[in-house]
């Protein structure tokens, strides 16, 4: 059986890996457009930022081993059209190349802010890591910078540019930082942290130009001109799904291939994952596109699965996320006051602040925990955390605690560990259940 | 662009401003973003007052008559609330947790 991969990100490498799990004696092909496959592009910022030293540290494994592997992977190549009917791909400087199955993980772009100008050099969309490296010696020459739109990587790189000691001003016609995912509340300590930092924000205004002789010398936005040789397109993940497209297999409204929880699209023998799908958020039924590389990888592998002829179901999304923003780490699950107003879905929050160590206990952080439940059932339905650490463990823990059904009254009794150096003797998530019972009986 | 692609889009953006304004007020945010086009007027004036005046069982039902994955075969959440573990009777301060 011949499997192809469109896409060597962290869907398509785990749909290939996995699938040779299943069927070691497969023919396994992946193409992809970049350089290389099988780094993790969530470590570029940290290595922009100097945290890690180098991109080197990134690489997951080498090319060699993909070999040995029995995965043969086609770097720089990139495939043009699907005849599904025909179980024909097209690609670059190869011709039609036949499939068994088939899939695609050609994953994400930035949208694009389609403004005058855009053409200059001095625009990174941080993605590609030998573009990273080629960009990492710029950064060095770099004295103010513009984000334009301050999504998720964005947020990274702000912290990065800050620590490479460079001015940044964000530009984003939302009111504050990841306001598509996020509390006013919950964001408020990284706002105050970037006011210190010397960040200028500029909310509710817009990049309305890119400016300069070649290179990007300013920006235009809404709030007047802003000098700068370098802008961070910070723009929301929309799905590379344009091949899909052209083929005939069926998009959703998000823009995302459509699949069911085998991961299987519109057409026979080809499945899909990662960021250029689309899938129900497990709360609202409501479709999602964009999630995380850990989604990816996991879609990837289930899809991997399933076309090498075994059986496994993704299931439906609850989002936990979390990340590092200035000295503050952030998160959620779900969803937060915001997203659930945005449906129209009805809520009872309650917030606590709390203490991620005994009191007492050096390097004890502040965390708080906002938690949102059903009127009706009384089940958890989402959660917004920040806090100086802890945030990821329960983050984790919440978006299973959504899942099963668990109810605000089944937190407000929960169990916890305490430990002087790793834990509190008050649990925050069990104070913020309190809170949220007591904002029932209002 | 396809229809439903255009109604996700708009919708979301224009519902997620809607929100963000009320969470924003609520939390003393000054949410600026003034709707400068006609576009604008429509989604926010006319568009997002209809979606809220909506009962939510025919909201969820437009939501699910739109074309995409969530109309394809997934598993099935878990029930919610979690059926009562056999040997726990829980008091919440004198409420029935689950009802
Ligand atoms: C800076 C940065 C930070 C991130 N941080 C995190 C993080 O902290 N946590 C986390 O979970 N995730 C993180 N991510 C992951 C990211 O947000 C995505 O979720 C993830 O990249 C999705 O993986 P994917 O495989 O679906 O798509 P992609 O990574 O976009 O991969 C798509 C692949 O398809 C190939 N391709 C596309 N079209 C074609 C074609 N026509 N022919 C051949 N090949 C094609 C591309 O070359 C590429 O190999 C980060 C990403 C970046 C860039």
């Amino acid at each position: 059986m011949k499997i192809v991969v469109i896409g060597g990100g962290a869907a398509g490498l785990g749909a290939a890996g996995a699938a040779l799990g299943v069927d070691p004696s497969a023919e396994m092909v992946v193409y992809t457009q970049f350089e290389d496959v099988a780094y993790s592009p969530c470590g570029i910022p940290f290595v922009h930022g100097k945290e890690i030293e180098s991109f080197d540290r990134l690489f997951l494994a080498t090319k060699q081993q993909y070999k040995d592997q029995g995965i043969d992977v086609h770097y720089e190549t990139t495939v043009e059209s699907i005849d599904t009917k025909r179980h024909v791909i097209k690609v670059q400087g190869e011709g039609e190349v036949r499939y068994d199955k088939l899939v695609l993980a050609t994953g994400w772009n930035y949208r694009d802010p389609n403004l005058p100008g855009g053409d200059l050099k001095g625009i990174y969309r941080v993605k590609n890591i030998q573009r990273a490296r080629e960009w990492d010696s710029f950064l060095d020459t770099v004295k103010s910078a513009v984000v334009v739109e301050c999504g998720l990587i964005a947020v990274e790189m702000v912290t990065a540019l800050v620590h490479r000691g460079i001015k940044v001003t964000v530009v984003d016609p939302g009111p504050w930082p990841m306001a598509e995912v996020v509390d006013p509340d919950i964001v408020d300590p990284v706002r105050a942290g970037w006011a210190e930092a010397g960040v200028t924000t500029l909310w509710g205004e817009q990049v309305t130009a890119f400016g300069g002789n070649g290179t990007l010398s300013y920006v235009e936005t809404t709030a007047g001109r802003i000098e700068a040789e370098l802008a961070i397109i910070g723009t929301r993940k929309v799905p590379n799904s344009d091949l899909a497209r052209a083929a005939g297999i069926a998009l959703g409204g998000t823009g995302g291939i459509v699949v069911d929880a085998r991961m299987q699209t519109s057409a026979p023998d080809v499945y899909a994952a990662g960021d250029c799908t689309e899938i129900p958020h497990g709360v609202s039924g409501v479709p999602l596109q964009g999630l995380s590389g850990s989604h990816a990888y996991a879609q990837g592998k289930t899809a991997g699965i399933n076309a090498a002829g075994a059986v496994r179901e993704y299931q439906p999304v609850y989002v936990p996320w979390a990340m590092l923003a200035g000295e503050w780490m952030i998160g959620g699950v779900s969803f937060g006051e915001t997203t659930a107003s945005a449906v129209g879905m009805n809520y009872v929050a309650g917030t606590a602040k709390g203490i991620t160590r005994a009191r007492y206990y050096p390097g004890v952080k502040p965390i708080t925990v906002k938690l949102l439940a059903d009127p009706d059932s009384r089940c958890l339905i989402g959660a917004q955390i920040v806090g100086g650490e802890g945030v990821k463990e329960r983050a984790d823990f919440l978006a299973v605690a959504v899942r099963a059904g668990i109810t605000i009254d089944d937190l407000a009794t929960m169990e916890n560990v305490y430990s002087p150096a790793i834990g509190a003797l008050n649990e925050p998530i069990q104070m913020a259940a309190l809170a949220v019972q007591q904002n029932f009986r209002r | 662009m396809s229809f439903t692609q255009w109604l996700r889009t708009n919708s979301q953006q224009y519902l997620l401003a809607d929100a963000q304004q009320r969470i924003g007020r609520k939390n003393g945010v000054t949410v600026y973003g003034k709707p400068r086009t006609l576009k604008d007027r429509f989604w926010r004036y006319i568009f997002v007052p209809t979606y809220k005046m909506l009962p939510n069982g025919l909201r969820e039902s437009l939501i699910h008559a739109m074309p995409g994955s969530h109309r394809r075969a997934w598993p099935k959440a878990s029930p919610r609330p979690r059926p009562p573990h056999p040997f726990v009777k829980i008091n919440g301060q004198g409420q029935a947790p689950r009802k």
